[in-house]
């Protein structure tokens, strides 16, 4: 016969088990969400990180962080209206303050693509999972080829990195990643520096129309970018400008410079709920550039005449002879400082990536500029440390 | 009988105390753990505050806005800049200040953002009185027209302290 305190014990011992149990599962459930999310912080934190150091160093490096925790969602948005680059993940967005070209993965490669503009380096990291990159040049005019070759340059350099960024050419449906020995000896696919060694052939090649499989990107150069598969497209530059394509979308997208194709090719024709990454890409490139840019040539300018202003104190206070080379830089300072404005001027607009009219002029200003502050470093005003 | 009811009572007395000690350590683990927790929360964000500072130090020391080369400051740059505090924002960030000061002299002397001046040794972007936190590292800054000779300008290099620092929110 079971007693009413066995009954009791029972009873007791159910309830206590039940809700020690009960605590236990949900203290443990909650903890290992907090954990995932804290971990998913932490390598957003130190994918900016790095990307910054990569930016501000140029030193590459590879990052494999993001394989260590499962995201659902990797993405990149810009935000409006200043053009920063967000990583979007799961656990929420992180912003950066320097350029980024980014392209999704689990094991990234972190590189800096630089433009030399003489008096102003501009950079972007770029972070890119192994791709190969793939090329199609149907128009092999030297503008074009120069181009192509430029925007190559600027690619990541993977040699001795892991994940690559590799290069090939598609002539119709044959892909051809190795080029006669020219990229090494084991006939790998082709780093950049080896690419970099290939000649302008004589005519163009057939539109790609080999299967490309994932990781793959093709970047087409074309008279006609109507029909291109996948990717972008590029149409021959005329002085320095051109009109770019992405595949499935119907807009037209004005390149200036190599990076733009960069951005272009690096996005491709991916989409996601931010729209195509191709397009975000070139759209953050030039925000960043009239920004970053804009700021430097108006700092520059001012620097310019100020230097300027110091040199005619000098001469006329007798400090300086004014037959002497210094004296000579003060009206070389002030011609720069007057390009310098005309470049502030035309990246203060908010669309001047738009507009052809825009993108020559400020071309030739920034070719200009170059120009000048060459002639001030040969002129021994603006010393080499 | 009644010693058996007696024991029986005694034995859901003990139970009852046994609970009690039970839901004691419960609540001394719930407390323990959350206190942990929060001051597990509270280090990681005193460290992601002084990584903060370290990376907006870093960003300064090589940012091409301010220097001339690997952590030397270009005098013309920084006297250029300290005008154009909401433009140096877009580009470091908002709440970031920099202040850099020559060595060479104890007396503060600021520069003028209009004008190029050998004689000043002190400049400053976005630099207001705020509550802030900020790392301070010795650098060099170039002077552009360090030594003037009848014949020309030579540049000269001096020793400096930049202070990178962030305001508190509010």
């Amino acid at each position: 016969m079971v007693s009413a305190f066995q009954v009791f014990k029972m009873l007791f011992g159910l309830i206590i088990s039940g809700f020690v149990l009960y605590f236990l599962v949900f203290y443990a459930g909650s903890y290992s969400q907090t954990q995932t999310e804290s971990q998913q912080v932490i390598i957003l934190k130190n994918f900016e990180d790095l990307a910054k150091d990569v930016y501000y160093t140029g030193n590459p490096s590879p990052f494999g962080d993001f394989k260590r925790v499962e995201f659902s969602m990797l993405s990149l948005e810009i935000r409006e209206p200043e053009g920063n680059a967000q990583v979007v993940a799961d656990i929420g967005k992180v912003t950066l303050t320097v350029p980024l070209f980014f392209r999704p993965g689990d094991e990234l490669f972190i590189d800096r693509a630089t433009m030399d503009l003489g008096w102003w380096e501009f950079h972007v990291a770029e972070a890119m999972p192994e791709t190969k990159v793939i090329l199609n040049p149907m128009e092999v005019g030297p503008e074009s080829w120069s181009y192509m070759k430029e925007a190559v340059r600027m690619m990541p350099s993977s040699i001795g990195f892991e994940p690559k960024v590799t290069f090939g050419l598609c002539d119709g449906d044959v892909i051809v990643e190795d080029f006669l020995g020219l990229c090494g000896p084991s006939s790998d696919p082709c780093e950049k520096e080896y690419f970099l060694r290939i000649s302008r052939p004589d005519t163009g090649m057939s539109r790609c129309t080999a299967q490309l499989p994932e990781g793959y990107i093709l970047a087409t150069i074309a008279r006609d970018c109507s029909n291109v598969q996948s990717g972008a497209c590029f149409e021959p530059p005329s002085v320095g400008t051109g009109n770019a394509h992405i595949a499935g979308s119907t807009k037209t997208y004005l390149y200036h410079d190599a990076m733009d194709w960069v951005a272009l090719i690096i996005g491709g024709s991916r989409s996601d709920i931010y729209g195509f990454a191709g397009e975000n890409l070139w759209r953050h490139k030039n925000k960043m550039f009239g920004t970053e840019v804009g700021l430097a040539a108006e700092m520059m300018a001012e620097r310019a005449r100020m230097l300027a202003t110091a040199i005619e104190d000098e001469v006329n206070r007798g400090g300086l002879l004014p037959d002497s080379q210094s004296a000579d830089c003060k009206q070389l300072y002030l011609d720069l400082g007057t390009v310098l404005d005309v470049i502030t001027d035309a990246l203060s607009l908010d669309d001047y990536h738009t507009a052809f009219a825009s993108v020559r002029q400020l071309n030739e200003k920034l070719a200009e500029a170059e120009a000048m502050h060459n002639g001030l470093v040969n002129k021994g005003c603006e010393p080499i440390t | 009988m009644k010693t058996k009811k007696l024991a029986g009572q005694m034995g859901i007395m003990e139970y009852m105390l046994m609970t009690v000690f039970i839901m004691v350590i419960i609540v001394m683990l719930v407390f323990f753990f959350s206190g942990w927790q929060i001051s597990q929360t509270q280090m990681q964000g005193s460290r992601v505050k002084s990584e903060n500072l370290l990376s907006n130090l870093k960003n300064v020391m090589y940012s091409p806005l301010f220097i001339r080369d690997d952590s030397m400051f270009d005098d013309a740059k920084l006297t250029a800049l300290q005008g154009k505090c909401e433009k140096v924002k877009e580009v470091l960030g908002a709440d970031v200040f920099i202040e850099v000061k020559t060595l060479e002299k104890v007396a503060e002397i600021p520069c003028d953002p209009h004008r190029y001046d050998i004689n000043c040794n002190y400049w400053s972007i976005c630099r207001r009185d705020a509550p802030h936190s900020a790392l301070v590292m010795p650098v060099n800054v170039y002077r552009n027209m360090g030594n003037v000779l009848a014949s020309g300008i030579l540049g000269r290099v001096d020793l400096a302290i930049v202070k990178v620092g962030v305001y508190e929110s509010q």
